[in-house]
């Protein structure tokens, strides 16, 4: 097996879920995160309102967010924005450390 | 190998204009293995294609080998793309009316090879990829995993030095996919350059470099191997 | 339900717009075609028909054969038909002749207009309880044809009177004979073999030439009979060689035959000499017919693929059908109804179109056409039997086509049809091929065999000839003066006279001979000339001499005693060499005429006979030399113009002053003779041209079909390596394997319809392959050139496009 499912209990938009996964005897431990970033907000990438420049600035803002993030966390997956949330859910994994 | 500068891609349908790929500033050297990544509709396909010179850009330019290749004519990419890349898709596109042998014949057929040259390169991949067994077969007639291989087949056959795959394990079960991806590993560990489009985490971890394009963007890239 | 159908297929032929219309423009071009064909066949197989008693009345056909001769007349000896009727009374009920001096014309005056009519004779009164005549105005029956009264058509009332009675006014006829008009009757329509405009009672003849000949030796008149009701011709038939026996000429009654003729079958179906007007043949209509249904029969398959085609693209609105609960037969019923609406549009189109070309196709064909013949002929039960038919054939391949589409394989995505592996349409494209290559190897054949026709050599000189009909003017009287001023015109090389236009016919007329001492008689072609006739014509002599040409033919002093008979003459009388029959003599009744020279063959009909014997005569006597100068030939140098012809023009108006100057072309009067070869051919290419641009139609869509159908296809290969030129080639390569095929199975066939063909003619062209060869080419060409266009079209498309996953 690859990959699991789990169905997520409700959360708020905002809320950052954290899970731990133990494998084996030994419980290797592995950490993941999911993250909201907010990428729709009112700042000064938000003067100008044709399509264009809210794209850019989501990008922008979501690029910064990624960058100052913390590096002891990889990014898994960025995941499709649902429509009109000004947050967006992006999937760390924490890196674990070479013995 | 593979280089943009500031490419730029619109598509235009009658009043809507979407712009896939925005200011997209990439470089792919030669033996590396790249995987893009980003949820659908972000552009992925699109860039892919052009890197793979199906398409041209909007703006920006392409450098494949140092020549700016930005602006070819579709003739010309035909022949650079014979010559060098191969592709593998999700939805394996063989062509249904013809046998497994003559579906991976079919590149070399056009590169102008001997009938024996043909046979000898052919017969080669197939055994590589263990559907040597199922050449007079027909596409209908093989499973999914099968599928893939012969597309692979293809892909490799001609001996290029560049392979996009657009979401190969996309319609595979995990079993196969895992058998596709060991297959991609193998031959970038054998020196050809790879560029893959994915949008499972567990493909791109294969990849040497990961990059995270979204809504036409890259966000960001990340290294998994050293 | 049918209503329901109705409805839902009449919206899908606006929603398949494009495969609706080029389904009924092709299907409506056929059907045009054949329309026009079958109105053409039905009106040439109605001739003569409009007479009421039409299927009582026979013509006697007179056969002379004897060792290599064989004639066949229409004509008949004048005592023939009060002799019929006086023997055979329980048979005939009346009888009646036409004649009319076997001159093509009379000269007609009446008040200042005078015309040389070609339509007049003289009949016996008798003519109009057989024929029917639909008189429009009539003088009391006490004046109304007797002798010296004559009976006109309406055209010529018009012509001659304008609007003004004819009634009791006098005409006169060959400036001698004074005729008084008793008559105005309607004219016939194009549907006859002959056309009347004058007719006057053969007792007229008799203050013309005295008492009626009554010898049995000159096939003078056309004679008619009408059985009684209830008798068999062939009972009649049976008893004629009796009567020939009885009353025809010791030196021919052994050798003649004589049979009746129906009158509806003159038209079509007679191959006699001495036609009043041309006729036509009877397989030159079937052929026109039997294009035209195969023509038919191509615009068909068309609609069949058409429409299998079309329903491919519907896949998913027939599997709708199928899931809500069609079965096998709503479907074909659907696909009928869908085929029979657009049958019948194509039909409406068709009649359109006919209807606004019909006055073309009649001037070009002769006859008078118009669209009430439709309603005649039963056209339109045929048309919609046609188009019934068709939509069957249609619906019910289509329909069971369909009925094989894999709901599953839908569904899932899975269905290729993108290419010609459905075994009906490549069956029916290539049956589509073979027809039309045969079609065409046809028509290129038959046209050759035309030019070959109008080309050959015939053995004499026929350019820069022309030829002027003299007979009974004072041109044939004067003959040696009208010579001499001709020939001062220094662009006027020769002149001559003859009986009979050179190389179009010939009296026949009795000669005798000695064979090992006996004496014996025969029939033999002749022509009877004046002076300088073997040089006008540049007639080759291989033995002996010319008649002396300047000799004055009817000095008394010195008789002459030539006649020159042609090779194939002299060698039926001496087989091993024929100059051995210098000097034998070959003499008519009471002469002493030897043979003198023998000529190299020429033809002396059109080519639609072989070579015959032929004797050529000059007269001793000025009385007869004047009687059989009938025409005048004169040869002009290469340099000639207007002004020599209007200088002939001058020199005839001298000694005519009324009659009207006609002057032609010897070889527009020879390339007449072809007049129906040429019809034929003119419909058959306008066939051929139908026929690519229905199958070109027809191609066209396929193409563009499977160019849809493969775009992901070519995409992929295009991803691969594919060039534009291995594009074009995938889309060729089908194509151009089933014209290969259907070359293989076109090329026997045709031959042996042209070997049937050809068979027909006297003078045959050599079936060149290079014809065959041509035909395949064009096909290829028509073909490749659509593909082309098309798949060049879709190679240059975005690969992108076709590989989208969604």
């Amino acid at each position: 097996m690859k990959t699991l499912t789990i169905p997520l209990p409700a959360n708020n938009e905002d809320e950052i879920i954290d899970i731990e996964l133990f494998v084996g005897l030994d419980k290797k431990k592995y950490e993941f995160r999911l993250e909201s970033f907010l990428w729709e907000t009112d700042d000064e990438l938000s003067k100008i309102r044709d399509n264009t420049s809210i794209s850019l600035a989501r990008i922008t803002r979501l690029k910064k967010s990624i960058e100052e993030y913390d590096k002891n966390w990889d990014l898994v997956q960025i995941f499709a924005p649902i429509e009109n949330n000004n947050r967006i859910r992006v999937l760390y994994r924490k890196l674990r450390r070479k013995k | 190998m593979l280089k943009t500068k500031k490419l730029v891609k619109i598509f235009r349908s009658d009043e809507v204009e979407t712009m896939a790929l925005n200011n997209i500033n990439l470089d792919i050297s030669e033996g590396e293995f790249v995987a893009i990544m980003g949820p659908s509709g972000c552009g992925k396909s699109t860039l892919l294609n052009i890197l793979g010179l199906l398409d041209n850009p909007t703006s920006g330019e392409l450098f494949f080998n140092g020549t700016d290749v930005s602006y070819f004519s579709e003739r010309n990419r035909t022949k650079l793309r014979k010559n060098n890349v191969g592709f593998v898709f999700q939805s394996f596109n063989l062509i249904d009316e013809l046998s497994v042998y003559e579906n991976v014949e079919l590149p070399l057929l056009y590169l102008k090879n001997s009938k024996a040259e043909r046979k000898q390169k052919v017969m080669e991949v197939l055994d590589y990829m263990q559907i040597a067994h199922r050449k007079k077969h027909f596409p209908q007639q093989l499973s999914g995993g099968q599928q893939q291989r012969v597309a692979v087949a293809r892909a490799v056959v001609t001996n290029p030095k560049l392979i996009l795959a657009d979401e190969p394990t996309g319609n595979l079960d995990s079993a196969n996919g895992e058998e596709v991806m060991k297959l991609l590993t193998q031959l970038n560990n054998n020196g050809t350059t790879i560029v893959m489009v994915t949008h499972s985490p567990i493909d791109a971890d294969k990849a040497h470099r990961i990059v995270q394009l979204f809504d036409g963007h890259i966000v960001t890239e990340s290294i998994r191997k050293a | 339900m049918l209503k329901n159908f109705l409805k839902i297929a009449y919206r899908n032929l606006f929603r398949y717009k494009f495969y609706s219309i080029i389904n009924i423009l092709g299907f409506s071009i056929g059907l045009s075609a054949f329309l026009l064909a079958y109105i053409y066949t039905c009106n040439s197989l109605s001739f003569d028909k409009f007479h009421h008693k039409s299927n009582r009345i026979y013509r006697i056909a007179n056969i002379y054969e004897k060792d290599s001769t064989l004639n066949k007349y229409a004509t008949t000896p004048f005592p023939l038909s009060k002799s019929l009727l006086n023997e055979y009374p329980e048979f005939i009920e009346s009888s009646f002749r036409i004649f009319n001096f076997q001159e093509p014309f009379q000269l007609v005056e009446y008040n200042n207009r005078n015309f040389n009519e070609k339509n007049f004779f003289f009949a016996d009164s008798s003519i109009l309880e057989v024929f029917d005549f639909k008189f429009v105005q009539q003088s009391k029956k006490e004046s109304f044809f007797i002798s010296n009264s004559v009976i006109i058509s309406e055209s010529a009332k018009e012509k001659y009177f304008g609007k003004y009675n004819p009634l009791g006014k006098e005409i006169t006829v060959n400036e001698g004979i004074r005729l008084k008009v008793t008559g105005v009757f309607k004219d016939y329509p194009k549907q006859s073999h002959l056309h009347f405009d004058f007719i006057t009672p053969i007792s007229t003849l008799s203050n013309i030439i005295g008492n009626e000949p009554q010898t049995w030796l000159w096939n003078a008149c056309w004679t008619y009979v009408l059985t009684k009701p209830n008798i068999n011709k062939e009972k009649l038939e049976k008893q004629l060689p009796a009567f020939v026996n009885k009353y025809f000429d010791k030196d021919i009654r052994n050798y003649s035959s004589l049979y009746l003729q129906k009158l509806s079958d003159i038209h079509l179906k007679s191959e006699l000499e001495d036609e009043i007007e041309e006729n036509n043949r009877s397989i030159y209509i079937y052929v026109i017919l039997g294009t035209s249904i195969f023509l038919l029969l191509i615009a068909m398959i068309n609609f069949i693929n058409l429409s299998i085609v079309g329903s491919v693209s519907r896949i998913k609105e027939i599997s709708v059908r199928k899931v809500l609960g069609a079965n096998k037969f709503q479907l074909i019923l659907l696909f009928m109804t869908e085929a029979f609406l657009l049958s019948f549009f194509s039909l409406l189109i068709a009649l359109f179109f006919v209807e606004t070309s019909i006055s073309v196709a009649g001037k070009i064909t002769d006859n008078q056409f118009n669209i009430g013949l439709v309603f005649n002929y039963n056209a339109f039960t045929v048309l919609f039997s046609i188009i019934v038919f068709t939509s069957i054939i249609v619906g019910l391949n289509t329909g069971l086509y369909t009925s094989g589409f894999s709901l599953l394989k839908i569904i899932r995505n899975k269905t290729r049809m993108g290419n010609l592996k459905w075994i009906s349409g490549k069956f029916l494209i290539l049956l589509q091929y073979t027809i039309s290559l045969i079609l065409l190897i046809l028509v290129l054949i038959n046209f050759n065999q035309l030019l070959f026709l109008k080309n050959s050599d015939l053995g004499f000189n026929e350019k820069n000839i022309v030829v002027i009909p003299v007979g009974n003017t004072s041109l044939s009287e004067n003959y040696k003066k009208v010579k001499s001023l001709l020939l001062k015109n220094k662009n006027i090389v020769s002149a001559t006279a003859m009986d009979n236009i050179i190389g179009t016919k010939c009296f026949h007329k009795r000669y005798f001979y000695y064979l090992n001492n006996e004496k014996k008689v025969q029939f033999f072609p002749e022509i009877t000339v004046r002076d300088n006739f073997l040089q006008t014509f540049n007639i080759k002599i291989l033995e002996g001499n010319d008649f002396d040409n300047n000799q004055n033919f009817f000095s008394d002093t010195i008789v002459n005693d030539k006649i020159i008979i042609n090779k194939t003459l002299a060698s039926s009388f001496n087989n091993s060499h024929i100059k051995n029959v210098i000097n034998k003599k070959l003499f008519r009744f009471q002469g002493n005429e030897k043979i003198a020279a023998v000529i190299k063959d020429f033809n002396t009909n059109s080519l639609h006979n072989p070579l015959s014997p032929l004797v050529i005569r000059v007269d001793n006597n000025e009385n007869d030399a004047i009687e059989n100068t009938k025409y005048l030939a004169i040869k002009l140098n290469e340099n000639f113009t207007n002004n020599d012809l209007k200088y002939i023009y001058k020199v005839w108006r001298r000694f005519e002053k009324k009659r009207p100057f006609e002057i032609k072309f010897l070889s527009e009067i020879l390339n007449k003779q072809y007049k129906n070869e040429d019809l034929l051919n003119f419909f058959l290419w306008m066939q051929s041209l139908l026929v690519i641009i229905i199958s070109g139609l027809g191609i066209w869509a396929v193409t563009y079909f499977l160019s849809v159908q493969r775009t992901k296809e070519i995409g992929i290969r295009k991803a691969i390596g594919a060039s534009v030129f291995d594009i074009i080639n995938l889309f060729s390569k089908d194509f151009i394997k089933m014209i290969l095929i259907a070359n293989i199975f076109a090329w026997p066939i045709a031959y042996f319809l042209i070997n049937k063909w050809l068979s027909i003619f006297a003078y045959r062209v050599e079936i060149n392959f290079f014809i065959f060869l041509l035909a395949a080419l064009l096909m290829l060409f028509q073909t490749l050139l659509i593909v082309w266009l098309q798949a060049f079209k879709v190679s240059n498309s975005n690969p992108v496009k076709a590989l989208r996953d969604e």
